[in-house]
């Protein structure tokens, strides 16, 4: 069974706005990194809203470790069971030192105390922050600040995390380290993760990608497959990886490259097969 | 010449515990026509700088000249030096505080003394420079626009006192593709129309795009400046300053490592590089 | 202006040791005991204890006294008033048509005294208890009166996450000023009306940013299973302990001897 269902979901702002998500249906399993890419007015965080029942949809389904998020007795699970990373590091800090933070998820579910401090201590050495933390957070830099938000999910012990453009306000320093975190809590912890983003060279380390746009999914793949669709990405406002598009331009110029090129080094080794063909 | 900056040092909280040198004796010259990019790690002194340029930080040490005024003489008014040199800081749409549009883009032009029917004419063609030439728009609350729309009002606000040189703080922060390729556009435009700009920035791609010029900042120190094709051809000193060389100058660099010849330095565009390559492989080097 | 209430400066003394319930409530009762004490005796022994609490806190008594610097003008003007308005007693000096009692001379120095005991009262508590101990001290004093329906944990919650974003605020504030600057605003010249309109750039920008914060916070907290006090525990937690009973007996033994004499 997906640890997330989602079933022809629609959501609706208000009624008398246009709906910002139109009937899309996918599945996520456990243990999967799964990116979804879409422009700004996609509908991609309206979705990631819907995953851990802070929206209710409007119509169709979207069920978490087998709960269905209309259900409101059980919200609260939902909620413990996937965590949310938000895109602006300042806003979702709430303590004013680090480990009070941390721990702010845990004091709200009514854990014991001492497990409250044993979880706080592991989740800061997870992200590798320990040592910050009786600081205040105002005296970090954003990257560090969006570690401390992710510690203080992390200590909730979720089976999901969506990161909703966790990324998107950090420097390239900044979002190397959460980059890096997550994708160790994903390989290691085995933590299954949604990561909503329009950076395509962070999209092209996912192992799926879904393709929103106009509140509808466009397209579903790995990435190799999704970057290969450049017409329908670029309607979607969106990019491919500059490499893809070198690639595009040379095979233009006639050379025979493969259509799934992402990267630097993956561009060198075509090019120097190409070179002793010669 | 627009900006002339020397031996500029700049030290926060001299003589308490948390004294930080944030500029280090940098000097160079902003000519006219110039499209700088100023790149540098976060914490490299870049944002320190732009705000020098302007008047609003006082150097510790060092003279800056704007159109040979020096900022440092008590008898240049700092409202002239403003006229010349605008400077629009990241995220820009959060200083927007007027009830309309067209009324948040007047701001500056107030400000500078001039009459209401100049700062009307001044504010239209600003936001039809940004592209907001809805009249419509005009007269909404810049509360109600979309976040793109919302930071092309404040860049016509800064427009609309009409400087020599612009300054731009990671005009990009945040955007995505269509909204960074509309600003890039703009920033192109702005160019071309005769504003001298200087473009901060971590997107080494934009920059590669954009720039004639380089400056690279490391740790308080002016380490580079140059042409592009200079710059991005020094890779070691680009790694060192804590950056990376754009996607297309690495490849460069890495096929010349392969032993592929006739990639110049020039070759750190997409478009440059496409034909080098095509050129590389057809005349069958070895 | 060193503005010192208000400001931690972290230690390990007895009374950094102390449980803030404690220690707020000693100091109601301290300032009960200043209230009480109405003869020279009784000031010399508030003044003795408090200057007693500075050396153990280890904090620095010039400090504690430069702190006082921004009440110095309401303390003299306090002096001056009491010694020339009040009457009674017998005089000790005229000049013209001011005269100056033994019992004028007497209600000015008590009432001076007080304000510089109440100050210092107030800063031995703040100095040496941080703005989180300080909250949850106050929200734990409170919590019995949440069952009669007073929100204690909404107003220890609102405080707290005040002080988390005044530092922000801040950053926030200067800049949007620098922004505003760099248009051309001017916030330093004209007369008040002038200044007061030159402040609209800086609070709309500010407030509607303030609001967008508060919305994208309660999500964060919700997206963390925030959902009001009920069922809230704390990592860390208050417990009285030897220092607190034996800052309980020395206050004790202290308004004991105020009221005596």
């Amino acid at each position: 069974m997906s640890i997330i269902a989602v079933q022809n979901v629609f959501y609706k702002y208000r009624d008398d706005t246009d709906e910002a998500v139109r009937g899309v249906s996918f599945a996520v399993d456990e243990g999967e990194f799964v990116a979804i890419l879409g422009a700004n007015g996609s509908g991609k965080s309206t979705l990631a809203k819907l995953i851990n029942a802070l929206f209710i949809p409007s119509a169709g389904s979207v069920t978490v470790c087998g709960i269905d998020t209309r259900d409101e007795d059980r919200v609260w699970e939902v909620r413990a069971a996937c965590g949310m990373v938000f895109q602006n590091p300042d806003n979702q800090l709430v303590a004013t030192i680090v480990e009070e933070d941390v721990a702010f998820g845990l004091e709200n579910m009514g854990v014991e105390p001492k497990e409250i401090r044993r979880r706080v201590d592991e989740a800061l050495a997870a992200v590798g922050m320990s040592e910050f933390r009786e600081s205040a957070p105002h005296m970090l830099s954003g990257g560090q600040k969006q570690r401390i938000a992710i510690a203080g999910v992390l200590a909730m012990r979720p089976r999901v995390i969506v990161f909703d453009e966790s990324t998107a306000m950090l420097d390239p320093l900044g979002r190397r380290e959460v980059m890096n975190v997550v994708r160790r809590l994903n390989r290691e912890e085995g933590i299954t993760v949604l990561w909503i983003t329009h950076f395509m060279d962070e999209a092209a380390q996912a192992d799926r990608i879904l393709v929103v746009d106009g509140g509808l999914l466009r397209a579903e793949g790995a990435p190799k497959e999704v970057f290969r669709q450049t017409a329908l990405l670029n309607e979607s406002g969106l990019d491919v990886p500059e490499m893809t598009s070198l690639a595009q331009a040379l095979r233009q110029g006639g050379l025979a490259l493969p259509d799934d090129i992402l990267t630097v080094d993956e561009m060198v080794v075509e090019l120097c097969r190409l070179k002793s063909k010669r | 010449m627009p900006i002339e900056v020397k031996a500029l040092t700049h030290v926060y909280m001299p003589g308490t515990p948390f004294e930080k040198k944030a500029l280090d004796d940098v000097s160079f010259t902003v000519r006219d026509g110039d499209f700088i990019g100023l790149i540098g790690h976060t914490g490299s002194g870049k944002s320190t700088l732009i705000m020098h340029l302007n008047g609003l930080l006082k150097p510790t040490s060092g003279q800056i000249l704007v159109d040979g005024l020096d900022l440092s003489d008590k008898n240049v008014s700092l409202r002239e030096v403003r006229k010349r040199v605008g400077l629009v800081f990241q995220y820009p749409e959060y200083q927007l505080f007027e009830e309309t549009v067209v009324g948040d883009v007047m701001f500056g032009p107030r400000n500078l003394g001039l009459d209401e029917a100049e700062c009307r004419a001044r504010a239209e063609e600003a936001l039809r420079l940004v592209g907001l030439s809805d009249p419509a728009l005009w007269d909404k609350s810049p509360f109600e626009l979309s976040g793109g729309q919302k930071r092309r009002t404040a860049i016509a606000g800064v427009l609309a006192m009409k400087p020599g040189t612009l300054i731009l703080d990671e005009p990009t922060a945040g955007l995505d593709p269509r909204g960074r390729d509309g600003i890039m556009n703009l920033m192109r435009d702005i160019h071309a129309g005769g504003t001298t700009l200087i473009m901060v920035s971590h997107s080494m791609t934009d920059v590669s795009r954009l720039c004639s010029r380089i400056l690279v900042m490391n740790h308080a120190r002016l380490t580079a400046d140059g042409a592009p094709a200079d710059i991005f051809a020094d890779a070691a000193r680009i790694r060192e300053a804590g950056l990376e060389l754009p996607p297309c100058a690495a490849l460069a660099e890495k096929l010349r490592e392969a032993g592929f010849e006739g990639i110049p330095r020039e070759a750190y565009t997409q478009d440059a590089l496409a034909q080098a390559v095509l050129a590389a492989l057809e005349g069958g080097n070895p | 202006m060193q503005i010192t209430i208000g400001q931690y400066f972290p230690g390990d003394s007895p009374l950094h040791r102390m449980d803030p319930r404690a220690k707020i409530l000693f100091t109601i009762a301290l300032i009960a005991g200043v209230f009480l004490a109405d003869s020279a005796l009784s000031y010399a022994v508030l003044l003795a204890f408090v200057f007693a609490a500075i050396r153990i806190s280890r904090l620095s008594l010039k400090f504690v006294v430069k702190g006082l610097k921004p009440i110095l003008f309401i303390v003299v003007f306090t002096f001056i008033i009491n010694m020339f308005f009040t009457s009674g007693g017998r005089e000790l000096v005229r000049w013209r048509f001011i005269r100056v009692t033994d019992s004028g001379l007497r209600a000015a120095a008590f009432m001076a005294l007080r304000l510089v005991l109440l100050v210092m009262m107030a800063q031995l508590l703040t100095l040496t208890t941080s703005s989180i101990a300080l909250t949850d001290g106050i929200e734990a004093l409170l919590k019995p009166l949440s069952k009669i329906g007073f929100p204690a944990h909404e107003l220890a919650m609102m405080m707290s996450i005040a002080m988390r974003f005044i530092p922000t605020l801040m950053e926030e504030t200067d800049k949007i000023m620098k922004a505003q600057m760099a248009r051309g605003a001017d916030f330093e010249s004209g007369n008040l009306i002038q200044r007061a309109k030159a402040m609209l750039p800086l609070l709309v920008p500010l407030f509607v940013s303030a609001f967008r914060r508060a919305d994208e916070l309660a999500l964060a907290m919700e997206a963390r299973c925030y959902r009001g006090g009920q069922g809230r525990t704390r990592m860390k937690q208050l417990r009285f302990t030897r220092v607190d009973a034996a800052g309980a007996a020395c206050v004790a033994a202290l308004i004991a001897v105020v009221a005596v004499l």
